[in-house]
């Protein structure tokens, strides 16, 4: 915790690629993880996030220091995710869903998992087995059984692609 | 510190395992510009991705492969929406006057369009997997005639512990009474042990 008062305390985390990140605690414990273990008195020294890579977490660091600069106000915030977000490949996404479920943070965790939904949404099954390189490992009949089992989710359903 | 982190590895680690027995599994590879890197999301993401689709979407990535069946049962939304089905039926006597052959006919489409969404709703609540649910609403044609099966669907939302749930039912014009909503379901009385305190939204249309 806070060894002087008056400046804000730094902590320091580092990537399971032996990476080290210096971030203000105020903006750490958005993560529950983090902020666990800094009410638990077990941030001092480096913390180490095995789950994470240093690029990912250079990317979730740059989130908290954006987000936490401001205010309390949803709408901001949310702009923010969304730009944030926008110009990341799905790669990064899975990179960074993945930290958010590790670090425990649902806003990020949240925001992402809206956008997968966004690219999957009026899409063909066709469709997004290319987009996402979902290998198909039905055989032909177990294809068709599960077609059939779901019949009811192809009824009534206008999809934005030909396929 | 130490036990905090084993707590989330264990979280992570199951799909892991998962992942590589789909590989060994992989009947028919085909060639893919990426790794199926969606696919290997833990199960809770990809549920929460789900729940953000509307059901019919979430059911068809069943489709997908068989990493994919199931997780849709594990959706905490469930939202039946049943405007697709009804917008092609119109039984009210606006407009141009039906003859009763028109009228019969159309009668009869909406009781088997009607069958047919009661058997949706039916085979959805039973291959439901979530023990919680966020989200459950009911919107179709229904009256009181189909309370018993609308009262076991209520029963199965309460159960999952719901926190919003919406009847809707909009009324065509040759209609029975209006369903009657089984307060005793939610009483404190009630024989039946439900746990509402998750309720944060109620929501009815023609509902007595």
């Amino acid at each position: 915790m806070a060894a002087e008062t008056g400046t804000p305390t730094t902590l320091t985390l580092k990537s399971n690629d032996d990476e080290l990140f210096s971030v203000a605690e105020s903006a750490a414990i958005l993560s529950v993880t983090i902020r666990n273990m800094v009410e638990d008195g077990c941030a001092g020294g480096v913390i180490p996030l095995d789950n994470v890579d240093g690029k990912t977490l250079a990317s979730v660091i740059t989130y908290m220091n954006g987000i936490s600069a401001i205010p309390a106000d949803e709408e901001k915030k949310k702009s923010y995710r969304d730009k944030f977000l926008s110009d990341k490949d799905f790669e990064t996404l899975a990179d960074m869903v993945l930290a958010a479920n590790y670090l425990n943070m649902s806003c990020l965790m949240d925001a992402v998992s809206a956008k997968i939904a966004q690219v999957m949404e009026k899409k063909s099954v066709g469709w997004v087995r290319r987009k996402f390189g979902i290998e198909n490992d039905y055989t032909p009949e177990e294809e068709a059984a599960v077609k059939e089992e779901h019949k009811w989710t192809f009824e009534g359903v206008e999809t934005d692609d030909d396929n | 510190m130490g036990v905090k982190r084993l707590k989330i590895d264990t979280k992570i680690q199951p799909e892991k395992k998962k992942t590589k027995k789909k590989n060994k599994r992989g009947k028919r590879s085909s060639v893919v510009d990426n790794d199926d890197r969606i696919s290997q999301l833990p199960d809770e993401i990809l549920t929460d991705v789900l729940s953000l689709l509307s059901l019919k979407e979430a059911g068809r990535t069943s489709v997908l492969s068989s990493r994919w069946m199931n997780l849709w049962k594990h959706t905490h939304s469930l939202d039946f929406d049943g405007q697709c089905a009804l917008r092609g039926i119109s039984i009210s006597n606006e407009g141009k006057k039906k003859s009763l052959e028109e009228v019969e006919s159309q009668y009869k489409l909406l009781k088997s369009e009607k069958r047919k969404y009661m058997k949706w709703v039916n085979s959805v609540v039973q291959s439901h997997k979530s023990p919680t649910v966020k989200q459950f609403r009911i919107n179709y044609s229904l009256d009181t005639s189909d309370r018993c099966s609308i009262n076991r669907w209520l029963e199965f939302a309460v159960s999952r512990q719901v926190q919003s749930l919406e009847l809707d039912f909009p009324i065509p014009t040759y209609w029975g009474d209006c369903y009657r909503f089984p307060e005793e379901l939610f009483a404190p009385s009630s024989n039946k042990v439900f746990d509402v305190k998750s309720l944060k939204e109620l929501s009815f249309k023609n509902v007595n």
